[in-house]
């Protein structure tokens, strides 16, 4: 625990990633009270207040975990992996169902947490213990794949739910602790090249007709994942071909984002978002709305704070005392970046449509606490690192 | 230590990979945003402000004048917006009131308010009152939005010309449908903001894009010309026409053009339609017969044959021919009209006779090269041009297959089929010195702020015959009016030039007899031709000196006053010759007649004796519906004026007329049995 009279833990505190992280907060509350006035009528500031609650509770739950010095989760680390696999099995008994998948589990009073959340966290703190043991021993293939069977059961789990979006997630998780760690680059990047090809390669084969030759028996190669999974996957590549699906949200994001222009149409004065033609505006198209409202340089600013906040927990990093704490920023880094780009990528039309939320901007509360408990890991790994050298 | 510093340096790679993907969006969202804004702008607005277009007004249609022949009248038009319908939950309850107001069927008023579609038109062009009582009665959803209809304040004038507009304001036929372009205009509308769901946003904005005019058309048309053609044929078509004996044609057409430039200034046709009302029109009554048909013009077409011989140099004016009563054709006696026929004339009096014999004769010494190359370059047998839909070509013979008998009646007129805008537009090439023209109806288009963005041009088709002979010939149908069978159109101080025409009409693809097209083209002043008058009768039992020459003479008349075309001092006040029933003795002392149309007999009479005049009465009836000569014309004093009695109006004013002859239906009888030509639609359309 902190103890008050040490005083040179608050020397070290990084007052950057602070700044970053409450003009974030401050941001998402600015961007729901235009984007989510009209979606409960009766209270134009409904997410708002929610969104508020998360936070308030969020930042408690990101003090008590920098509190924590991290190095003490270390000896529940098959615990925490444990209970990660269990709420993650727990969902498909006890889970409710929404938009076709199951991610819920009802709480008391009407509230219910999304365990897959929280299970990118804990995987990012199980993972960077395990990795942090191996020390180093990641040069060959054969290296590459217990690390994988680590990451493997959380990442079935999820996208069994089925949360594609949440799934990749892991993966991207996987791949950027993978490469901190000293995993070797060109082994393993030939090995990540490969997966990715290896898929849309799937992919393709699932959709082709009419191949030469004995490839025609490749044609409709079965895939685990619904076609509808693969259309919203593949629709931001020819958004026109679907107009009334999830097409018609890409079309409606790139006009809500495009009509902002430069300087945006002003708060609450987007058409596009408050008048409804664009879906989910208070959910995962939360960015479109800034981009109507606030133009390019409310984008520019809202990617450059983000851009602030990922450096700031990338010098926490750098300055940790151990691999341990390192790693848990590296995945944290990797988490975010991962999240930041996939949405915005799919706001703006050029990244498939996995329903991913924005990072600390789009409202809900599980992924509020799932992301303040990551900045408290940080934080703790802040405050137990070195000292500033500037 | 080595392992975290390589992690350190991994870190930093991981950054850049990070800020690499930053980048990415940034320059995604610049193209997005940036380049592309402005167009995404235009897409996003055009998806949620929702129009209801307000209809422009369509341009007005007027005459030379400038007098309005169509204008657009405000309507209005219902609308319902289907989502909000829906969202009211009202549905029923509207369909219900808006069937009552619009006299409509519920089920359909029902199936548009609640269509899936943005924007529903519920009935248009309601009236007043129930637009009134929808507005009052703010129905959701249901919208009212200022529409126009036509209006064509002259109602039936110059129906055929103009034609009408449908239910969406689109031109239809006539002027209306050729200039439909021009006289459209731009749809405006009224914007209003939209949710995503249809609905309409309380407080949303609203913006009004007005609606642009159409373009005024300026006809060549003159309203008042028009109308003195078309009283003329109301007065056939009520069986009040001079010497028809109280019988009523088929149908009729007077085309009136300005010679010089080609210029219509009337095409009226009988029967004939209100426009404003053309639902209820017979569809028979609304073809436009002047262009659409075709007839056998019979002797005015003599004129044509005239020209060509003068121009070729085959005749001579002083030159003598013997007419011995018939000319023998491929062993085929073609009589004139003239038992024992007319003896020695000179080819000018072969023309004030009309003599068949003569013109055959001009015809035989053109031949058939010759013949068929004026036949078309006066415009037979293609097009004019004129700007009317389902203009006839007419049907000439095939030349390599006419023999010497055709050709001697295509010397007559008969034979050949051709329109009355053919005949009249090339009359008028020998009227204006030799240039066949366009016959044209648009003067000019102007934008509603008067600023001409289309001119007149007067379009010349080619030069027929040289001025010389075009100066000849006029002279010598000047003298065909004041001296030969052309007398009926004779106008005291006027020098009009002009031809009859009678011409047997072909039903079911035979000829028929007793039945004829009596026709009559003239023009004047002869010497500086400001109009040429064409007038077709069909199905009349009459020839046409005997029933056309009155109607040319009327609208000549009137006509060439309206224009202030002054009477020409050198010109004869009377005919040359007597003419069967009304004589005119050479004028020693002129006195004016005074008119009396429309007067009761005893007033008339009254009138006339004080004024020096003798009168004689035609006719039966209380009322006088017409007198020879006309009133204001200068004649003899003290001479005598007939007056042609009839009721006021429904009964026919029975002026007995005495057979006459006419060459043309000798001509044809001589003929015996012959084949029409062709099985042109148009030519059936002659029958009833």
């Amino acid at each position: 625990m902190l103890k008050k009279s040490d005083k040179k833990v608050l020397h070290g505190f990084d007052f950057g990633m602070l700044l970053a992280l409450v003009l974030l907060l401050g941001a998402s509350l600015l961007i729901l009270s235009t984007a989510s006035i009209n979606v409960v009528p009766s209270d134009p500031y409904y997410y708002v207040k929610n969104q508020a609650i998360w936070i308030v509770t969020g930042l408690v739950i990101a003090a008590v975990a920098a509190a924590i010095d991290y190095e003490h989760w270390r000896k529940f680390n098959w615990w925490i992996y444990g209970f990660n696999i269990f709420m993650l099995i727990l969902v498909f008994l006890i889970g409710d169902t929404a938009k076709g998948a199951q991610r819920w589990i009802p709480l008391v009073g009407g509230f219910s947490i999304q365990p897959s959340e929280f299970a990118k966290v804990l995987l990012i703190l199980t993972f960077a213990d395990f990795l942090a043991e191996r020390k180093g021993k990641l040069n060959n293939v054969k290296d590459f794949i217990v690390p994988l069977l680590f990451v493997l059961p959380p990442t079935l789990l999820v996208f069994l739910q089925p949360d594609l979006g949440t799934a990749l997630v892991f993966g991207a998780i996987f791949v950027g602790m993978m490469f901190v760690a000293g995993a070797h680059p060109l082994k393993f990047g030939a090995i990540i090249i490969g997966a990715i090809t290896t898929a849309i390669t799937a992919v393709y084969l699932h959709f082709a007709e009419n191949l030469p030759g004995p490839l025609k028996y490749l044609e409709g190669l079965p895939l685990p994942l619904e076609d509808y999974q693969l259309n919203r996957l593949l629709v931001f590549i020819n958004p026109a071909a679907d107009t009334s699906g999830d097409g018609y949200h890409v079309i409606q994001s790139v006009w809500a984002i495009g009509s902002g222009g430069l300087w945006g149409k002003g708060f609450r004065a987007g058409t596009q978002g408050q008048l409804n033609f664009l879906p989910e505006h208070h959910t995962d198209f939360i960015f479109s709305v800034v981009g109507e409202e606030f133009g390019f340089i409310g984008t520019s600013v809202l990617l450059f704070i983000f851009c602030l906040f990922l450096l700031r927990i990338i010098s926490v990093g750098m300055k940790a005392r151990d691999n341990y704490g390192l790693l848990i920023t590296a995945g944290v880094v990797s988490m975010l970046a991962f999240h930041i780009l996939v949405n915005v990528g799919m706001a703006s039309g050029i990244m498939p449509v996995t329903g991913i939320p924005l990072p600390f901007i789009t409202s809900g509360g599980s992924s509020m606490w799932a992301n303040m408990l990551a900045v408290g890991l940080v934080l703790s790994v802040n405050l137990r690192g070195e000292k500033p050298m500037f | 230590m080595v392992q975290i510093l390589k992690m350190h340096k991994r870190i930093v790679l991981l950054l850049s990979l990070c800020s690499i993907f930053l980048l990415v969006l940034i320059i995604r969202l610049g193209i997005v945003q940036l380049r592309d804004g402005p167009f995404l702008k235009d897409l996003a607005e055009e998806e949620h402000f929702r129009g209801v277009p307000v209809a422009p007004k369509r341009g007005n249609i007027v005459d030379c004048n400038g007098n309005i022949l169509a204008m657009d009248i405000s309507a209005e038009t219902v609308y319902a917006v289907p989502a909000e319908v829906r969202k009211s939950g009202r549905q029923e309850e509207i369909a219900t009131i808006l069937a009552e107001i619009l006299q409509m069927d519920k089920a359909d008023v029902l199936e548009r308010i609640t269509k899936r579609t943005s924007l529903e038109y519920v009935k248009k062009k309601i009236p007043a009152e129930a637009a009134e009582k929808i507005k009052s009665l703010n129905l959701p959803g249901i919208g009212i939005v200022e529409d126009s209809a036509r209006f064509y304040p002259n109602g039936s004038l110059a129906a055929h010309v103009l034609g009408f507009t449908g239910i969406d304001n689109q031109g239809l036929e006539g002027i209306e449908h050729s200039r439909e372009k021009e006289l459209t205009g731009l749809p405006g509308s009224v914007l209003t903001e939209y949710g995503a769901d249809g609905t309409k946003i309380p407080g949303g904005n609203h913006e009004y894009i007005p609606p642009v005019q159409g373009n005024t058309v300026k006809l060549t048309i003159d309203k008042n010309i028009q109308a003195i053609a078309e009283r003329e044929l109301a007065k056939l078509m009520a069986g009040q026409g001079l010497n028809m004996e109280g019988r009523t044609p088929k149908n009729a057409s007077i085309l009136v053009m300005e010679p010089s430039t080609g210029r219509m200034l009337a095409i009226a046709s009988a029967p004939t339609f209100d426009p404003n009302n053309y639902q209820a029109a017979d569809p028979s009554t609304r073809r436009n017969i002047a262009i659409q048909n075709g007839y056998e013009p019979g002797s005015t077409f003599k004129i044509i044959t005239l020209a060509a011989a003068l121009e070729e140099k085959v005749i001579k004016t002083n030159e003598m021919f013997h007419d011995p009563g018939h000319a023998i054709i491929l062993g085929k006696r073609v009589r004139c009209w003239k038992a024992g026929g007319h003896g020695s004339q000179t080819m000018v009096q072969v023309v004030e006779n009309s003599c068949n014999p003569g013109f055959i004769e001009m015809g035989q010494r053109l031949g058939m090269d010759r013949f068929y190359k004026y036949l078309t370059a006066f415009g037979f047998g293609k097009k004019t041009g004129i700007e009317m839909s389902g203009e006839a070509k007419g049907i000439i013979a095939d030349k390599k297959r006419a023999t010497a008998l055709d050709l001697a009646t295509m010397s007559m007129g008969q034979t050949n089929n051709v329109t009355p805008i053919q005949l009249i537009t090339a009359v008028s090439a020998v009227a204006n010195g030799g240039v066949l023209l366009k016959p044209q109806l648009v003067q000019e288009i102007t934008t509603p702020d008067g600023d001409v963005i289309v001119p007149f041009r007067k379009e010349v088709v080619g030069r027929v015959i040289s001025e010389e002979t075009a100066k000849l010939t006029c002279e010598i149908l000047e003298s065909v009016v004041t001296n030969g069978t052309g007398r009926r159109a004779f106008l005291p101080g006027y020098r009009v030039a002009g031809k009859t025409g009678t011409a047997q009409k072909v039903v079911g693809g035979k000829y028929i007899q007793g039945e004829y097209i009596a026709s009559f083209v003239a023009f004047a002043p002869a010497n500086d031709p400001k109009l040429t008058v064409l007038v077709v009768i069909d199905g009349v039992p009459f020839y046409g000196g005997v029933v056309a020459g009155p109607v040319v003479q009327a609208v000549m008349l009137d006509s060439l006053k309206y224009l202030g075309i002054k009477p020409d001092p050198n010109a004869p006040l009377a005919p040359g010759k007597p003419m069967y029933g009304v004589e005119y003795p050479p004028v020693k002392k002129p006195a004016v007649v005074p008119s009396v149309l429309g007067q009761p007999l005893a007033e008339a009479q009254k009138t006339l004796t004080a004024a020096g005049f003798k009168v004689m009465i035609e006719g039966q009836g209380s009322n006088v519906i017409d007198q020879i000569p006309h009133g204001e014309a200068t004649v003899e004093a003290g001479s005598t004026v007939i007056l042609y009695l009839g009721p006021e109006a429904g009964e026919p004013a029975i002026a007995p007329w005495y057979q006459e002859y006419d060459p043309d239906i000798e001509a044809i009888e001589s003929l015996g049995p012959r084949i029409p030509l062709g099985s042109n639609p148009n030519l059936a359309d002659l029958a009833p």
